[in-house]
């Protein structure tokens, strides 16, 4: 009997080692459709950060009935991507912008009021239970925001009556501490595109804006008629500028580690084009966006990319997120020094995706949001949990 | 890990066993082919009391996959998680078995080993619902019906002990089993009714196959019993089973339970599962030792 006994306590314990590897106490890898029933709900994923209990708030817009603009809508999900909760921003504060902004504990976004047509700032908490709104005392819609390297908020925005694009900087009370205005050109033509970027009636335009680690500011915004890639510390007189045409030929999405290396993608007719190291000529004239790259023709025209840099055990990597043609989200690592592609990830199968936005997590793997739509159609907030050992892979 | 498994469960269903039996006491021992009733058993009764038969089998599996946790790519906003359980069918999608066996027989016990393949098949399905509130015969239902196929090289051991009735030799059975996953597909199809454009309009796609071996852990490992009856048809054995697999832990990989699904975009994660079976195998055994002058194997 004690033999059978010790028998049983041998087999046990072997299948237990055998199986172990089976048991995740907690998934480093994974996928969410946040998924309401309604049949009108749509929602644009537009930025994700992490939180400190290892959840995550995501910033996304939603259509709205009763307005032309979009609304803004704050998801808060657990570490394991389970849904906790949703704030909806109410009226008249419409047309979130990117990206999601992190301070502290605070997150932070910016909207617009669509009464007034000014930007405000919206902070909320972790947990979603304290949703604040101040003024940034912008005569401008926003179309674009970011944090610099002091902590501030700069917003890209443009003013639709004196036709000017504005490009500001903001404490995080919400008090205006900088701004620099810049012709866009008279006409029609040129502001016509910008208001179907508001109303979503037209092409969703890359917008952008931030700061180099060189200390130097840039925005990709309209001036003199065509959306450019602007390099100005709020002095009026850019210290360089990489010249779209129009809205047809422009950035896309700029990493720049410097005033003097910059990682690009740009689009050219709905063609797009990855230049991961890319040096200007800068200062200097303006320089046409016929930058050489390479072209990625998988990408769905005119894409929407963003670009960040990765500590990967290789040391910085450039990541780049955008939407394929047959509806994936994909990840292209890139090795900046090299100028080479080092890695490729797609996500997504079965109905189409849209990209979103990505950031790092605390246990070194990435976390991507983006859009999908259900049964081909419900346009639903998804997110993409990979792990660490995943994102070596693009590396 | 594995050998060390196997050799234990070697032990644990074959030499146990035969020790045990051993040290019975004497006086409880039946008189077994070619033996002398009263008799002190010696070297040539104990040759004559054993048999080693070896044969073939092929048989069919009946599986059902216990959820014990379940899991979804979708995460509701606005209604409750439990609509994205799924619904398994049960016993419903027959396998096919078929593979060697061998037999250890000895006073009334066989002890066998049945290395063979084993396919194992079972449906799940779940659905999904987007309606307008302000209008409800404006919706969309989608229905979708995955059916797994798994394919294992089973590694069985098993204990039978045989009643001699005439020629017909009923038997109960108990034993474990290892078996290893080679290969996995899911087939899929979708279904439903669309009505958001104001007619019933049906969805209906059609069935698609993928790979899904990685959903899947290699091992799978559980306990079962059965009953049959050996059927002595001049020297050889023809052996009809019907026993009952229980598995004892989760097959899913949960570590690539959203990673390697190609099926994630419809909401599909597999739950954590346990697959039982009932199991009707149909077997012939013939005798690799000839006890008695006319060559045949029993009396």
């Amino acid at each position: 009997m004690k033999n059978i006994l010790y028998i049983l306590f041998l087999l046990s314990t072997l299948v237990a080692c055998d199986l172990s590897d089976n048991e995740v106490s907690k998934p480093i890898s994974f996928h969410k459709i946040y998924d309401t029933r309604g049949f009108g709900d749509a929602f644009t994923t537009l930025d994700i950060q992490e939180t400190s209990d290892e959840g995550f708030i995501i910033l996304a817009s939603k259509q709205l009935e009763t307005s032309d603009f979009s609304g803004a809508v704050v998801l808060k999900v657990d570490k394991d991507g389970e849904y906790v909760s949703i704030q909806e921003i109410e009226a008249p504060y419409v047309h979130p912008v990117g990206k999601l902004l992190k301070i502290e504990n605070q997150f932070h976004f910016v909207v617009m009021n669509e009464t007034t047509l000014s930007s405000h700032l919206v902070s909320v908490n972790e947990s979603l239970s304290e949703i604040t709104t101040t003024s940034l005392s912008l005569n401008a819609r926003p179309l674009s925001a970011n944090l610099d390297i002091a902590g501030d908020i700069i917003v890209l925005g443009y003013n639709s009556v004196d036709q000017v694009s504005t490009f500001s900087k903001h404490n995080a009370a919400g008090n205006l501490l900088q701004i620099q205005t810049y012709d866009i050109g008279a006409g029609d033509e040129v502001e016509v595109p910008i208001i179907e970027h508001f109303t979503s009636t037209g092409r969703k335009l890359p917008f952008f804006c931030g700061q180099a680690p060189d200390g130097f500011y840039y925005f990709n915004g309209y001036i003199n008629y065509t959306l450019s890639l602007v390099f100005d510390n709020f002095t009026g007189d850019p210290i360089g500028i990489i010249q779209g045409s129009q809205d047809k030929k422009a950035i896309s999405a700029a990493n720049p580690q410097s005033i003097l290396l910059l990682s690009l993608s740009r689009f050219d007719e709905g063609v797009n084009f990855f230049t991961p190291q890319h040096i200007p000529s800068i200062p200097g004239t303006p320089i046409g966006a016929d930058i050489p790259g390479f072209e990625i023709k998988e990408l769905v025209p005119d894409a929407k990319v963003v670009i960040k840099t990765i500590v990967s055990e290789q040391g910085p990597r450039d990541l780049y997120l955008s939407t394929t043609k047959s509806g994936q989200l994909v990840l292209m690592g890139y090795d900046v020094s090299t100028n080479q592609q080092t890695g490729i990830k797609y996500l997504g199968f079965s109905n189409p995706y849209a990209a979103g936005g990505f950031t790092t997590t605390t246990d070194g793997g990435l976390a991507i949001c983006g859009s999908t739509f259900q049964a081909g159609r419900f346009a639903r907030i998804c997110m993409f949990k990979i792990s660490a050992e995943e994102v070596q892979k693009l590396f | 890990m594995k050998k060390l498994l196997l050799l234990s469960l070697i032990y644990f269903f074959v030499l146990a066993p035969v020790l045990s039996q051993k040290k019975r006491s004497k006086s409880k021992q039946k008189t077994y082919v070619g033996q002398t009733p009263g008799a002190r058993p010696n070297k040539k009764d104990n040759f004559l009391n054993t048999q080693w038969w070896m044969g073939m089998r092929i048989g069919t599996t009946l599986t059902e996959a216990v959820s014990t946790a379940s899991y979804s790519v979708l995460s509701p906003i606005d209604y409750p998680d439990e609509f994205n359980n799924k619904v398994y069918d049960q016993y419903n999608n027959p396998g096919l078995t078929a593979g060697l066996e061998f037999v250890f027989f000895i006073k009334g016990f066989n002890i066998g080993f049945a290395p063979n393949y084993r396919q194992h098949v079972f449906t799940y399905r779940s659905n999904a619902l987007w309606s307008n509130p302000e209008n409800a015969t404006q919706k969309t239902e989608v229905n979708y019906e995955h059916v797994v196929d798994m394919e294992y090289i089973d590694l069985p051991l098993s204990i039978k002990y045989e009643f001699e009735v005439k020629d017909f030799r009923p038997f109960v059975m108990v034993g474990g089993y290892y078996s290893t996953l080679m290969d996995a597909t899911k087939e899929y199809t979708i279904s439903g009714v669309d009505q958001s454009t104001g007619g019933q309009v049906p969805i209906q796609s059609e069935t698609h196959t993928i790979g899904a071996t990685d959903l899947f852990i290699k091992s799978s490992l559980g306990i079962m019993a059965g009953v049959g009856t050996f059927y002595n048809a001049g020297n050889v054995r023809i052996q009809f089973e019907a026993s009952y697999r229980l598995g004892m832990h989760n097959i899913t990989n949960a570590n690539n339970r959203y990673t390697d699904n190609r099926l994630a975009g419809l909401g599909d994660a597999m739950d954590d599962l346990k697959m039982n079976s009932i199991n009707i195998n149909l077997g012939i055994l013939l005798p690799l030792k000839f006890l008695s002058k006319n060559y045949r194997a029993t009396e």
